[in-house]
């Protein structure tokens, strides 16, 4: 019986002999998700009203009531990057071209901000026929 | 007597094998990240794999018997814990890359060293998978193939 006991253990211990030279180690795997950005339109841009004599830019600057504005919501601390192109403000077959004042980089600071849009509607340049002109705007905001 | 010849016989195989050096790994990178942006809420997957960059995945090398083959093998069910709420997100494959075969193989050099060998990861971020930053510490082993 004796025997049969040092049969199996050398048996063994020759049977994992290899795994005397295996190496172990760790490493860390680190994945970050971010807070989905979103926003809140609070006021659309108002460039207001103006007759078809009009031969001046009209001009809406950030901090106008006429402004639009929007409430930002993301990542606490994190920066955004704000993109808008320019359009043109349509009525009929009638168009105004319209430029966009921004500011294209925020800090969501305590996971918000206000983002203000000003912009020029380039009145001088355009053939004016009495009706409304408007455009829907795309505003595309990304992490930095 | 024929139980005690079996013991002689096993004693001798013992002895009589070749020696093999003890594995090491040395370290050069021991983190995986993975790079770009991920939305909670968006059901993204995040690769950071070594065919696709060799920056964010963890290298190293290792020292051992020249002309041996070694076997890289890591856990099957491993999960990234997020660092403030019970909720996790498992990790669906692990890549073997740099100088390592897609099934964690590589041969030890006649310096005693491989090539340096490379391990990234692929993680899927659920629709219920909250913001935030999600993490774990990995174990793996070198065993001579």
């Amino acid at each position: 019986m004796n025997n049969v006991l040092k049969v199996l253990a050398v048996s063994a211990l020759s049977l994992s002999s290899a795994s005397v030279f295996a190496a172990s180690q760790t490493f860390d795997a680190t994945l970050e998700v971010k807070q989905a950005i979103s926003m809140v339109k609070t006021s659309d841009l108002d460039f207001g009203i103006i007759t078809t004599d009009n031969t001046t830019d009209i001009v809406i600057a950030q901090g106008d009531a006429g402004a639009a504005a929007f409430t930002v919501s993301g990542e606490s601390g994190d920066s955004v990057s704000v993109s808008i192109a320019n359009t043109n403000l349509v009525n009929g077959v009638n168009t105004i071209p319209a430029e966009f004042d921004f500011n294209n980089a925020l800090t969501l600071t305590g996971g918000n901000a206000d983002l203000k849009i000003g912009g020029t509607a380039r009145t001088s340049s355009a053939t004016l026929v009495a009706g409304t002109y408007t455009a829907n705007v795309s505003v595309d905001i990304t992490y930095q | 007597m024929l139980i005690h010849i079996k013991f002689l016989f096993s004693a001798g195989l013992l002895l009589l094998s070749p020696p093999l050096y003890a594995l090491n790994i040395i370290p050069e990178n021991m983190e995986v990240k993975f790079p770009g942006v991920y939305i909670s809420g968006s059901g993204q997957n995040a690769d950071s794999s070594p065919s696709n960059n060799q920056v964010h995945v963890v290298r190293f090398y290792v020292e051992g018997e020249p002309g041996k083959k070694i076997v890289v093998s890591l856990p099957t069910k491993q999960y990234l814990n997020h660092s403030r709420k019970s909720k996790r997100i498992r990790i669906r494959k692990f890549h073997f890359g740099c100088g390592l075969s897609k099934r964690g193989r590589a041969k030890i050099k006649s310096n005693g060293r491989t090539k340096i060998l490379c391990i990234g990861a692929k993680v899927k971020i659920g629709a219920n998978h909250p913001a935030g930053t999600y993490t774990s510490t990995i174990p793996f082993e070198v065993n001579y193939k």
